[in-house]
């Protein structure tokens, strides 16, 4: 019951499960997904779907460290990802240089966007609302690059990447691996943050920015760094995901593509809590699926679950049903109580 | 000596100037009432020390050893500095002991760990009474229960100087006894140094041992408050005025919201 409350509903701050209690939601995760492609029984098609779930997955926790933890809407997660994968592609494709040196760069240069929006964001005192905008419009700006430099990027056509072909991330499955190994390291860090005193600032922050720089929280610095960290790890799931498909194209990493799917993800699997985006990032995938006759169309729909979710479970689905879950099982063992802290 | 050192500390918004040139010095182990109408600038003023608002203005800003012109608020609370606003702002999603334990990991420059912080917060609940509602939300704290969470966050954090915005405003007159032995033993037993400011007169005649009366942004007269009282400027621009409450301070952005949109609990 607590590992449903701890991984689902985020632990309260006061209760810190052991090193192995801590970790173990996000090896079960981890385990899961690892089953994927003995499962898919050689479907390349399957494993293709289940790469993009994980990397969505990936950018999904992203958003949850920044947007969950400190309540920065950066709405350019996409555009993050598609820096740091075209700078890998290019440096690697045109000047040849080694995968080794233009994967950190890719993501270096990632992260020092984010930061710096975030930065930015600060020091102009932007709520919510604003610097969504602001890192929105940052997205476009991106996106536009990529279509109008047609001569470096390939335009909408895209651009066939090839640094990484005939590495074993071409291997699909091996290429799944790849990527589920990046977000293996994505959950652990969230929850290394959890665990830490960053995590506190985080709680606080999102809380209340003012209450929490009266107790001392250094908010500014707080927040780049989570800006930080989720472009970093936004970043490495672009770029790895460019040379495991060897191919990136505008589209990839359009703000309909990965931010919208992201958004609903987190919101329905809940936000700021440690397997939100993997809950939810399952549900827009088999989502897509099943809408994929729809087209374009699609949007229309995300928009309307977004609706539905927002007013109906403001706090995202999975919460809602650990909550009923936990009222359940408490009733059913004769304590009806509710869990201390209301988390 | 003194703690606390102002030199032309000036607050204009718009042109109107909410603090204009305040000088004040504030002793160790001083309790000291700020007093005044409303819109006299008490409230910008404790904002402008917490670092809440930046200055336009200020020439000095001392405590103890530190210059702190220009500090972030953050900075302030590592200085020592702890405060607790009129409507104290509250984390919502965490118990009575989360709340005070985050005072006591952040509030000095160096973080405490899990553990010594929630070691510490136990202490502090223990100190202002409120240990029976460790376990509880922070949300279903009455108003008393409200300020004396904010109080419990600030001393979590081991202040020297506490500053305090009308802890007093709505009490009933059990709470107002309580508040005000509480502050007593903080500065007493804890060596703590009181800046405070308060609209209840009684509490200021029993507690405080220096009042510094401001008006329209100025310091209109100091002194002790039998003194303060027979001051002909004084009574013309406060006194007579029959106490007005804790209501908001018009005019002046990013100050504390008015009692009505204070959080208030149906406290049984």
């Amino acid at each position: 019951m607590s590992l449903l409350d701890s991984a689902v509903t985020g632990a309260p701050l006061e209760r810190r499960e052991g090193l192995l209690r801590g970790y173990l939601p996000v090896v079960l995760a981890v385990l899961v997904l690892g089953l994927v492609p003995p499962l898919a029984g050689g479907s390349r098609y399957l494993v293709s779907v289940a790469t993009l779930l994980v990397v969505l997955v990936t950018y999904g926790v992203a958003f949850n460290v920044v947007f969950g933890g400190t309540g920065q809407l950066l709405l350019c997660i996409g555009a993050l990802a598609a820096v740091a994968a075209y700078t890998s592609a290019l440096l690697s494709g045109e000047l040849g240089w080694p995968l080794a040196i233009t994967l950190p760069l890719g993501v270096a240069l990632a992260t020092t966007g984010g930061a710096a929006l975030s930065w930015l964001a600060v020091r102009r005192r932007l709520d919510t609302i604003f610097v969504g905008v602001v890192t929105l419009t940052a997205s476009l700006v991106v996106h536009n690059l990529l279509l109008g430099r047609r001569e470096l990027t390939g335009g909408e056509t895209g651009l066939v990447v090839q640094a990484g072909s005939g590495t074993a991330l071409r291997d699909p499955v091996l290429g799944y691996y790849a990527v589920l190994a990046l977000l293996a390291v994505g959950l652990a860090g969230h929850r290394a943050i959890q665990r830490s005193a960053l995590g506190w600032a985080f709680r606080a922050i999102r809380d209340d920015a003012e209450a929490a720089a009266l107790a001392g929280i250094d908010v500014a610095r707080t927040k780049v760094l989570a800006a930080a960290v989720a472009s970093a790890l936004a970043g490495a799931a672009g770029s790895l995901y460019a040379h495991v498909e060897g191919f990136v194209s505008p589209t990839t990493f359009a703000f309909a593509t990965v931010d919208v799917r992201v958004i609903v993800a987190v919101a329905f699997g809940g936000l700021g809590t440690l397997l939100g985006p993997v809950v939810g990032g399952v549900v827009v995938t088999l989502l897509d699926e099943v809408l994929r006759p729809l087209g374009q169309l699609r949007l229309a729909v995300y928009g309307a679950v977004l609706l539905v979710l927002f007013l109906a479970v403001p706090r995202g689905a999975v919460p809602a049903v650990g909550w009923s879950w936990h009222r359940a099982t408490a009733r059913w063992r004769g304590r009806g109580t509710s869990p201390a802290g209301g988390r | 000596m003194a703690l606390l050192t102002l030199r032309g500390l000036t607050k204009r918004f718009g042109g109107l100037p909410a603090v204009d040139g305040i000088d004040l010095d504030v002793d160790t182990g001083e309790i000291v009432a700020l007093i005044g109408p409303n819109g006299a600038g008490k409230t910008t003023l404790l904002s402008l020390v917490a670092g809440i608002v930046p200055p336009t203005a200020c020439t000095t800003f001392r405590f103890g050893d530190r210059d702190l012109v220009g500090a972030a608020v953050h900075e302030v609370r590592h200085a020592g500095i702890g405060t607790v606003r009129q409507a104290p702002t509250r984390f919502p999603s965490m118990s009575v002991r989360e709340e005070v334990a985050v005072g006591a990991r952040f509030g000095r420059a160096e973080t405490l760990d899990h553990r010594t912080a929630l070691h510490r917060a136990d202490e502090v609940l223990d100190l202002v009474g409120l240990r029976e509602q460790a376990a509880a939300p922070v949300t279903s704290l009455t108003l008393h229960g409200t300020r004396l969470l904010g109080l419990a966050r600030a001393l979590a954090g081991r202040p020297d100087l506490l500053l305090l915005d009308e802890p007093m405003a709505g009490l009933t007159p059990g709470e107002l006894e309580h508040a005000i032995a509480l502050i007593r033993a903080l500065r007493d037993e804890h060596g703590l140094t009181v800046l405070w400011v308060e609209h209840v007169m009684p509490a200021v005649d029993l507690l405080a041992e220096r009042v510094v009366v401001m008006d329209v942004g100025r310091v209109l007269a100091e002194g002790d408050p039998a003194e303060v009282r027979r001051d002909p400027a004084v009574i013309a621009a406060y006194l007579g005025v029959p106490d007005a409450g804790p209501a908001g301070w018009a005019g002046a952005p990013g100050a504390a919201p008015s009692e009505e949109g204070g959080p208030r609990a149906g406290g049984a």
